[in-house]
C-alpha cells in the first residue's frame, strides 16, 4: 500500500510541476522551484512503481499463463474451467492484466528485461516485446448474455444418451436456425442428413465410448432447409464420479471448405486429365514426328536441300547411306563435289541455272565414297523468301542406275529386235525378189520350149509318126503346166506386195466385176454366183482383194460336181470394229477335215490333174493376200456338202468419214 | 506392107529372134529385118547412122529392143537413142519379159514408145506383132527428117 501512495505522491508532484510549467512559463526564478518539484515527483514514482510490480508479478504471471494456454487452443478459448465461480473472476483478471501491462508498457523496458520470469509471460508479452513499443492487445470481452458460450464458435452440449441439445452457442443457433428451446427438443441425429445419419450414430457412439471424436463430417439440414456440411469435434465431459455429464460439441461449417476441396479435387482432376491429355498429345506428336522423321530420313529417295551457292544444307539418311559419305562431310559442301573426277559440272549441277518457275530437273552422275558412280535424277523446287529471292532448293534425287542399266539392256534388245526385223523384212523381200526373178528367168527358156514345140508340131507334124506326135504333145503340156506354175509363183510373190496405197474397197463392186470377168465360166458351168445381203466396204488393195475373191469363187465352181454349182458371197458379220469377216460358200465337193489347214499350202493338191486342173497355188495366194491385209483365212467344210471359206479383212478407217458424200472442190 | 519397112531387132537370144522373125512373117508384115545380137555392136550401128556416108537405107523405121542384153544393156541403148536429136525420132518398141509395174514404168521413162511383153504363147505374140506393125506402119509413119549435114 505504501508503494501505491508513493506512486500517487509522485503523480501529484508531476501534475503540480506541469501546472507550474503551464502557468509560470517564461519566468526565470520560479524555474528552479519547478525543477525541484519534478525531480521529487520522479523519484517518488520510481520507487512506488518498483514495489507494486514485485507484488503483482507472480499472480499475474500465473493468470497470464493460463490465459495464454487457453488462447493457444483455438476454438477453446474462453472455455470454462470446471470450477464454477472462477468464471466470474476472469473479466476482472483481464482488467487487471490489461492495466498491469499498460503500466509496464510505460515503464522503461530495460529493468524488466532483466527479469527472466517476466519474459515467459506468453504470447501477449512476446508480441509486446517484439514490437518494441506497447499497444494494448485487442481482446474481445466475452459477452455473457448467452451463457457461457462464445458468440463466434458453434459450440453445444448434447445429452449423451438422447443427443438432444442441452446448450447451444449463439452462432450455432444462428447457423442451424433453431432457438435453444427448439434444439432442446431435437436429437443431433435429427438434423443430420438421412444418408449420413447411420454413420453419425455409429461415430458418435464410438466417440462416447472413447471419450472424444474428431473430424467427423456430416451433411446437416438447417431449419432453413439448407444442406450444409459440418465438421463435428466432440468431447465427452465427465462428472466427479466419472459419470458422463454431456457431450461437448464443436461444429464447424465446412461447406465452403468441402466445396473448395471438391473444387480443388475437380480442378486437380481436370488438371491431371489435361496433363494426361497433354502427355498423350505430346506422345502422339512425338510419334508423328518420328514417323515423319522416318519418312524423311529413310524414304526410298535422297532428300536434300541446297543453298543458293549449290551447297548441301541438309540431307536425309538415305542420301548418306547411298553416297557413303558421313553427313558432316556433305553439309556445307557443293553438290557438284559429288561428280566423278574429271566430269565437268553442268549449270544444273551447280544450281546456277534455275528456270523461271523455280523447278529444277536434271540427270547427273554422282560418285559414291567407294568410288562407284550412280546415275541420279534430280528434281527440285526453289523455296523463295517473302521478297521473292531464292532461299534454298528442296530437292529429291533418285538413283536411276538400275533403271539406266535396264534401259540400256532394253535398248540393246530393241536394237537387236529392230535389226532382226529389218533382216526379216529384207529376207522376205529377197525371197519375193528371188521368187520373181526365178519365175521370170524360168519363163525365158519355157517360152522357147513352148514356141518351138508349137513350130515343130506345125511345121514337121506331118513327118512325125503317132509316137512322135504324142511326145511333142507331152512336151507342150508339160511346158504349159510349167508356165502355169511359174505364173502362180509370180502371182504369189506379188500377192504379198500390197504395200501399194490402201483404199476403201467396196466389196459389192468387186464382186460385180468378178462376176463379169467370170461370166463365161459361170455360163458354161450353168452356175450361179450370188451375193447374200449387202457387202461391206473394206480397206486394202483392190486388185489383190479381187484376186482373193476370184480365186475362192473359181475354186467353188471348179471343185464342184453339182449340175448347178452355186457360190454365195456374204458378210459373216463384223468380228469386231476393226475387221470384217467375209464368207464364200459353195455347194462343191467339200474338203476332208484333215486337209482343212493343208489346202492353204503352196502347190498342195488334193486331187489328180485328171480330176481337176490347177497348180494348187490359188489358196496359198488367197492366204498370202489375207495376211498381207492383216487378216486371215480358214475353211469350214463337209465333204460332198460344200465348203465355206472365211476371210477377215480390215474395215476402212473412220467408217463415218467414208460414208460422207464426196465434196467437190470449187474450180 | 511396105517392103522398105526396116526393122532393127536388137536381141541376143537366137530363139527369140527366130520367134520374132516367124511372127513377123506369119503376120504378113512386109519388112526388112536387121538383127544385132550384141548391145555394143547395136550402139555402134546406131551411132554410125549419123555419118552422111552411111547409106540411108540402113536407118531403121522401128527398133525392137530387148532390154536384157549382155555387155551394153538395152536400157542404155534406149537412153542413147532418146538422147540423140537425130535418132530420137525412131520409134523404139521394148521387148520385155517383165510384168513388173516398176520395170514397165522405167521403160516408158527411158523414152520407149511402147513395149511388147514376150509372151509364152506364140499365137498371141504374133497377134501383137501384127497390131503393132500395122500401127507403126500405117498410122504412125515417121515424120520426114533430114540427116544432119556434115
Amino acid at each position: 500500500m505504501a508503494s501505491s501512495l508513493l506512486i500517487l505522491g509522485g503523480m501529484a508532484g508531476m501534475i503540480l510541476s506541469v501546472g507550474l510549467l503551464s502557468t509560470t512559463a517564461g519566468r526565470s526564478l520560479p524555474g528552479l522551484v519547478v525543477g525541484f518539484g519534478m525531480v521529487a515527483a520522479g523519484v517518488g514514482m520510481a520507487i512506488g512503481q518498483a514495489r507494486e510490480s514485485a507484488r503483482w508479478a507472480v499472480p499475474v504471471r500465473d493468470l497470464a499463463r493460463n490465459l495464454a494456454a487457453f488462447n493457444d487452443r483455438p476454438g477453446e478459448s474462453w472455455d470454462l474451467p470446471s470450477t464454477p465461480g472462477l468464471a466470474e473472476l476472469i473479466p476482472p483478471i483481464y482488467d487487471l492484466q490489461t492495466r498491469y501491462l499498460s503500466l509496464r508498457g510505460r515503464d522503461d523496458s530495460t529493468d524488466l528485461a532483466d527479469s527472466g520470469e517476466m519474459r515467459q509471460v506468453g504470447p501477449l508479452d512476446a508480441r509486446m516485446t517484439r514490437s518494441g513499443s506497447y499497444e494494448p492487445p485487442i481482446i474481445e470481452r466475452p459477452t455473457l448474455g448467452t451463457g457461457e458460450f462464445s458468440t463466434v464458435d458453434m459450440i453445444s452440449r448434447l445429452h449423451p444418451r438422447t443427443l438432444r441439445w442441452l446448450e447451444s452457442s449463439q452462432s450455432e443457433r444462428d447457423f442451424l436456425g433453431w432457438s435453444l428451446a427448439q434444439l432442446q427438443d431435437k436429437s443431433f441425429l435429427d438434423i443430420v442428413h438421412a444418408d449420413d445419419r447411420k454413420l453419425a450414430k455409429q461415430q458418435l457412439r464410438a466417440a462416447i465410448e472413447r471419450g472424444e471424436g474428431h473430424g467427423l463430417i456430416y451433411r446437416i439440414i438447417t431449419a432453413r432447409g439448407e444442406t450444409r456440411a459440418v465438421e463435428l469435434n466432440v468431447g465427452v465431459r465427465y462428472g466427479a464420479d466419472r459419470r458422463v455429464l454431456h457431450l461437448r460439441c464443436h461444429l464447424t461449417d465446412v461447406t465452403a471448405k468441402l466445396r473448395d476441396e471438391t473444387e480443388l479435387r475437380r480442378r486437380t482432376l481436370e488438371l491431371t486429365q489435361a496433363n494426361d491429355e497433354l502427355r498423350r498429345a505430346n506422345r502422339a506428336l512425338e510419334e508423328l514426328k518420328d514417323r515423319y522423321s522416318d519418312l524423311y530420313e529413310n524414304a526410298p529417295a535422297m532428300y536434300f536441300t541446297v543453298d543458293r551457292q549449290g551447297q548441301f544444307q541438309e540431307c536425309n539418311d538415305t542420301l548418306v547411306r547411298t553416297i557413303g559419305h558421313p553427313k558432316w562431310e556433305l553439309l556445307g559442301r557443293p553438290v557438284a563435289r559429288l561428280l566423278p573426277e574429271g566430269r565437268r559440272p553442268t549449270p544444273a549441277d551447280l544450281f546456277a541455272e534455275v528456270p523461271r518457275d523455280g523447278s529444277i530437273e536434271f540427270e547427273s552422275v554422282w560418285s559414291k565414297r567407294d568410288g562407284q558412280t550412280i546415275d541420279v535424277w534430280v528434281t527440285g523446287t526453289a523455296v523463295a523468301n517473302a521478297d521473292g529471292k531464292v532461299r534454298h532448293y528442296r530437292c529429291v534425287a533418285q538413283d536411276i542406275t538400275a533403271r539406266r542399266i535396264l534401259e540400256a539392256e532394253l535398248q540393246v534388245k530393241n536394237d537387236r529386235l529392230a535389226l532382226a526385223n529389218a533382216e526379216l523384212s529384207r529376207k522376205n523381200k529377197e525371197l519375193d525378189e528371188f521368187t520373181y526373178v526365178v519365175s521370170h528367168d524360168l519363163q525365158e527358156p519355157l517360152r522357147t520350149l513352148i514356141a518351138f514345140s508349137d513350130f515343130l508340131m506345125r511345121d514337121q507334124g506331118d513327118r512325125l509318126d503317132d509316137a512322135g506326135k504324142e511326145y511333142v504333145r507331152y512336151l507342150v503340156e508339160a511346158s504349159r503346166r510349167l508356165r502355169a506354175l511359174i505364173q502362180d509363183l509370180l502371182s504369189l510373190s506379188r500377192a504379198g506386195k500390197v504395200t501399194a496405197e490402201f483404199a476403201r474397197v467396196d466389196l459389192g463392186e468387186v464382186v460385180d466385176v468378178l462376176k463379169s470377168d467370170l461370166s463365161e465360166l459361170i455360163r458354161t458351168r450353168n452356175a450361179e454366183v450370188r451375193v447374200l445381203g449387202p457387202l461391206p466396204a473394206v480397206w486394202g488393195d483392190r486388185d489383190r482383194i479381187g484376186q482373193l475373191l476370184a480365186n475362192l469363187v473359181v475354186n467353188g465352181l471348179k471343185y464342184n460336181k453339182k449340175p448347178e454349182p452355186r457360190v454365195e458371197i456374204g458378210a459373216a458379220g463384223p468380228s469386231d470394229g476393226r475387221m470384217v469377216t467375209i464368207s464364200v460358200r459353195d455347194n462343191g465337193i467339200g474338203i476332208e477335215p484333215q486337209f482343212h489347214a493343208k489346202v492353204f499350202q503352196l502347190f498342195r493338191r488334193l486331187h489328180t490333174r485328171e480330176e481337176y486342173e490347177g497348180t494348187g497355188a490359188g489358196l496359198a495366194i488367197c492366204q498370202k493376200i489375207a495376211q498381207a491385209h492383216g487378216g486371215r483365212i480358214w475353211v469350214e467344210s463337209t465333204p460332198d456338202r460344200g465348203s465355206t471359206f472365211f476371210v477377215t479383212l480390215p474395215t476402212p478407217p473412220g467408217a463415218v468419214a467414208a460414208k460422207r458424200p464426196e465434196v467437190l472442190h470449187a474450180p | 506392107m511396105h517392103p522398105d519397112f526396116h526393122i532393127l531387132l536388137i536381141d541376143d537370144s537366137h530363139p527369140d529372134v527366130k520367134i520374132i522373125e516367124r511372127a513377123l512373117h506369119e503376120a504378113n508384115v512386109q519388112h526388112r529385118l536387121t538383127v544385132i545380137h550384141d548391145g555394143r555392136r547395136a550402139l555402134e550401128y546406131l551411132q554410125r547412122l549419123r555419118d552422111p556416108a552411111v547409106p540411108a537405107d540402113r536407118e531403121p523405121d522401128l527398133i525392137l529392143l530387148d532390154l536384157n542384153l549382155p555387155g551394153v544393156d538395152g536400157s542404155q541403148i534406149l537412153a542413147e537413142v532418146k538422147a540423140d536429136l537425130y535418132l530420137k525420132a525412131i520409134p523404139v518398141v521394148v521387148l520385155t519379159t517383165s510384168r513388173r509395174d516398176e520395170d514397165i514404168l522405167a521403160t516408158y521413162q527411158a523414152g520407149a514408145n511402147t513395149y511388147i511383153q514376150k509372151p509364152a504363147e506364140f499365137p498371141r505374140f504374133r497377134e501383137l506383132v501384127v497390131t503393132l506393125s500395122s500401127y507403126w506402119h500405117q498410122t504412125a509413119l515417121r515424120a520426114p527428117r533430114d540427116r544432119p549435114k556434115g
